[in-house]
């Protein structure tokens, strides 16, 4: 099953493997499944995150930002549970918004490349 | 064997429910997940879930408010709450435990630890659950125990003044028969005086003979009534005494024989059949006390029958490996599991109130133990009981 592995995710499928084994050997279907719903849910967390934070919106932020946290720990993505994680504290925080825009902006790539190593071919 | 354990999670969050689920599932646990926190007391009452795992930060109610409900069922505020959140303040933290819950689980969370949590807090509850369920008998036992001990003192308090009672009357019935007996001596040296003096008057004659017809009768009356007088008063000085167990061999069967002449009267009344099958055994200890056992099962073993259409009673005495068996064996309606324990228990009773006093096996079974034999109660096939005395044989 390594090549379907491979078809479907970007990381090594030895990582893969240790997440599924991780996560109490889940099926790798379900798994899949998963991150597709998290993906196809994504865009519009990313618009809600916009919009709070042009209005200044901290406690918009901050619950937005926490929902992504939850799910991207669940599915052990950890690059994105890092950036979430903090955008969630910048919101905690009242952190400035310049600087929360500009985690906001790391958190869109890392999301960008991460859909893009997924669903590729 | 365990009951499967029921475990209800509540998440806002799909991986999260997936994920539990299919683990829980496979460690054998039935589990009902649900994204939509506002129906976690409808679902809690379908489902009636041991265990709770509940997400703390979701829209509409959070997890804490959750916990809160919970607890403040009486159906569930027992039961274990589990947080598994991405919270990560302090705050949250301890909020999640004062509201109640008894573990806290931060995501990312290892599947392995998530699992042991679990397990751990579900026989935690299931060994509080047991405890509280044995704590609740012991009370109970414990009441039952205080209303018996309460009785037995009465009956004692009873038991002694009996005895007191019992003496005084001893005395003065002893003078009524002295003088009844003495007054039927009189009678025979007054009887032909009063003969000698008929034939002045008719009407005097017919009550003197109604007279002379009637005493005789009036004294075998009073005999009769001195003489069941002293049986009550021995009966209850022998329910006082706490006698040595005598040491004599006797026949079993003539103790079986002399029982059943004592029932006679209830077993003709109440058109028994009694069958009996003895052969002369002799074994060492008290014959009246055995007789008082014997009495007892007969008696009960009748009044089970009371409904019975057709009431047969069987006594079989035998031996066997060098043991003496008596069986007393009812048609009856049998003894149902659920008591069949207790029938042993002094004051334990299923006669109406007033007409047994919940003694007799209590007693039989004491005088049985001292006589260093043993006494037994089976349901038969078909209805009936079946109560079984074993005693040694004398050598």
């Amino acid at each position: 099953m390594s090549s379907v592995i491979v078809q479907r995710w970007g990381m090594e499928p030895a990582e893969k493997k240790r997440i599924l084994d991780e996560l109490g050997n889940i099926p790798e279907e379900l798994y899949n499944e998963l991150v597709d719903c998290f993906l196809a849910d994504i865009p519009k967390k990313i618009e809600q995150l916009k919009t709070a934070i042009q209005n200044g919106n901290y406690k918009s932020i901050k619950a937005v930002s926490h929902g992504i946290k939850g799910v991207s720990a669940n599915l052990r993505l950890d690059k994105l549970y890092e950036l979430s994680r903090e955008l969630e504290l910048a919101g905690s925080n009242n952190e400035e918004l310049a600087g929360i825009e500009k985690k906001f902006r790391i958190f869109l790539e890392a999301i960008d490349s991460f859909s893009f190593s997924w669903g590729r071919k | 064997m365990f009951s499967q354990s029921k475990v209800l999670v509540i998440d806002d969050d799909q991986s999260t429910l997936d994920i539990l689920k299919f683990n829980l599932e496979k460690m054998g646990y039935a589990c009902v997940i649900s994204d939509k926190p506002k129906l976690t007391m409808d679902l809690a009452q379908k489902f009636d879930p041991d265990l709770f795992i509940l997400d703390l930060i979701m829209p509409e109610i959070s997890g804490i408010q959750l916990c809160h409900d919970i607890k403040a069922n009486p159906l569930f505020k027992d039961r274990p709450v589990i947080f598994l959140t991405a919270a990560e303040q302090e705050s949250d933290k301890l909020q999640a435990f004062e509201s109640g819950a008894v573990d806290y689980i931060q995501k990312p969370f290892k599947v392995g630890e998530l699992k042991v949590r679990i397990k751990n807090q579900l026989e935690l509850y299931r060994n509080t659950k047991k405890l509280s369920e044995l704590c609740n008998d012991m009370e109970r036992l414990a009441e039952q125990r205080a209303k018996q001990l309460f009785h037995a003192d009465r009956l004692a308090t009873i038991g002694i003044l009996a005895a007191g009672v019992a003496h005084e009357i001893n005395n003065t019935t002893a003078f009524i028969n002295g003088n009844v007996c003495t007054f039927d001596t009189f009678w025979k040296t007054i009887e032909p005086c009063l003969m000698a003096n008929a034939g002045k008057d008719k009407e005097q004659d017919e009550r003197l003979k109604f007279i002379i017809n009637e005493t005789p009768k009036l004294i075998e009356c009073m005999k009769e009534g001195v003489k069941r007088i002293s049986r009550i008063v021995e009966v209850l000085r022998a329910f006082y005494r706490k006698e040595e167990v005598a040491k004599i061999p006797f026949n079993l069967k003539k103790c079986i024989d002399m029982s059943l002449q004592m029932c006679g009267k209830m077993i003709r009344d109440r058109q028994i059949t009694v069958k009996t099958e003895a052969k002369d055994t002799y074994v060492i200890g008290s014959a009246q006390q055995m007789e008082q056992v014997i009495v007892n099962l007969v008696v009960n073993g009748i009044d089970a029958m009371e409904k019975s259409q057709d009431p047969s009673l069987t006594v079989k005495l035998y031996s066997e490996n060098n043991q003496a068996h008596v069986e007393v064996i009812d048609t009856g309606t049998g003894i149902p599991d659920d008591i069949i324990k207790k029938i042993w228990d002094p004051f334990f009773t299923t006669k109406e109130t007033g007409k047994g006093t919940g003694l007799g096996l209590a007693i039989a079974r004491s005088i049985v133990n001292d006589h260093g034999g043993e006494i037994t109660v089976a349901n038969c096939h078909g209805g009936g009981a079946k109560f079984k005395i074993t005693l040694s044989l004398a050598k």
